[in-house]
């Protein structure tokens, strides 16, 4: 947990470092440089939904969450950090073990390519990362954590409404290699999960030029 | 005086956090065992309860059914701090005697050390349907003698559902007190209780009067379909 929040603390510091020295920059920009930015924070909700064979996707009902990111942008990638969260709970017990609920969270670190640069309110862009999945575990009072490798690939479409909000509609594929040590038999479910998640928000258009 | 307070005030949070069930991060285990049980026996309708405990905690650590053979394959979360760990079959907290007649059972004793290598097997459990047993004891209306009785059984299961109400066998003797006068002249007291088909009961009774044992008699009763049973005294 504390890698993530370091991983965290250092994009949002360079993310605001970043914002000064723009701020400073845009002042001698012509009218449509106006549009072109340096940065975005999103908030969307996602809906995942646990595939292939493993032990959430055969042993959980997971629920609606939300996705925060902040994504640098540069004129063909962009680089940007996402946190997200939702909750499952299980279903079938003899799959899970006996959990009340399951709160699953990634930091991914990742990188986004713009397909369709040239234009300035529509972005189709595939992106790919890498990061860290916790799962926090809760039964009664009590917590405890599995944790992995977590690797992401997308596609971001976002359309521009105004100088400084975007609609976003994406997709995402997530695949968590969990560190769960297990009997030899089930090594297979509590290897990997993967995760298919939709996605749709706003974008907040930071820092201009 | 505050200081004192507030050192024995962290003395027992730490005491009574210390004591609630932990369990290990990235860390799954499986329990293995096998239900026997008569042919024909719908296992996939026998509940089973994995718990784990100690002195102030308990929690359900798997759940789950048997398969159509009496085979089970449960994956438990792992208790760091059980003092025991008990696996229970159809048990009082998940229906017990009232889900499809059959009796309870429990293997316990599978402390923290069975889940080396993350695998646990539980010795095999046998359970039976359960059939409705009564028992009367008929006696002169007269009588002023004092009845006890106990039972037993051949394959010497720790408990029996006695009207309804889970009865632990203790092999004690108990005070058959409840007579009632019947048109015949006579008063009987009756027993209903729950036994395992295919089982054989052991009734022991004995007749005290100022407190001398004036007879005693020790009767093995196969419960081979016939479930009621009248004993004149």
């Amino acid at each position: 947990m504390s890698k993530n929040l370091f991983i965290v603390f250092l994009f949002f510091g360079h993310l605001f470092f970043g914002q000064e020295s723009a701020k400073s920059v845009a002042k001698n920009k012509t009218q449509k440089d106006r549009y072109d930015y340096r940065a975005k924070i999103y908030g969307e909700l996602i809906i995942p939904i646990a595939t292939g064979d493993n032990f959430v996707a055969n042993g959980f009902d997971v629920n609606r969450g939300f996705v925060i990111r902040a994504e640098l942008l540069q004129p063909k990638l962009s680089y940007g950090l996402q946190y997200d969260r939702f909750e499952g709970r299980p279903n079938e017990t003899a799959l899970t073990g006996f959990i009340d609920k399951t709160t699953f969270s990634h930091v991914v670190f990742y990188a986004k390519y713009h397909l369709l640069e040239q234009k300035d309110w529509f972005y189709l862009s595939p992106r790919a990362g890498i990061g860290s999945s916790t799962y926090t575990n809760s039964i009664g009072s009590t917590r405890f954590f599995d944790s992995g490798f977590t690797v992401l690939v997308g596609l971001d479409t976002s359309f521009r409404v105004s100088d400084q909000i975007s609609f976003n509609i994406g997709l995402s594929q997530i695949w968590d290699f969990l560190s769960i040590d297990t009997a030899q038999e089930i090594e297979n479910d509590f290897n990997t999960t993967q995760f298919f998640v939709p996605s749709f928000g706003i974008q907040l258009h930071l820092i201009a030029r | 005086m505050r200081i004192k307070y507030f050192l024995i005030w962290i003395f027992i949070t730490l005491t009574f956090f210390g004591c609630e069930l932990s369990f290990e991060d990235n860390r799954r285990a499986l329990i293995v065992g096998k239900l026997n049980a008569p042919q024909g026996t719908n296992f996939e309708l026998i509940p089973i309860q994995v718990i784990a405990s100690n002195s102030f905690d308990a929690n359900i650590i798997a759940q789950g059914f048997a398969d159509s053979s009496g085979n089970y394959n449960l994956i438990s979360v792992v208790p760091n701090n059980a003092s025991d760990v008990a696996v229970f079959v159809n048990s009082a907290t998940t229906g017990g005697f009232s889900n499809q007649g059959f009796n309870s059972a429990e293997v316990s004793g599978l402390s923290n050390i069975n889940f080396v290598d993350n695998r646990v097997s539980v010795p095999d459990i046998t359970i039976g349907p359960i059939i409705p047993f009564k028992f009367c004891i008929s006696r002169a209306a007269d009588s002023t003698s004092i009845v006890e009785a106990r039972f037993t059984f051949l394959d010497n299961p720790t408990r029996i559902n006695l009207n309804g109400t889970d009865f632990n066998i203790n092999n004690n003797f108990f005070s058959v007190v409840n007579f009632i006068a019947t048109d015949n002249g006579r008063e009987e007291a009756r027993q209903d209780f729950n036994v395992i088909a295919n089982d054989t009961i052991f009734f022991d009774y004995r007749i005290l009067e100022n407190g001398q044992i004036v007879r005693q008699e020790n009767l093995a009763i196969p419960i081979d379909g016939n479930t009621r049973f009248l004993f004149e005294l």
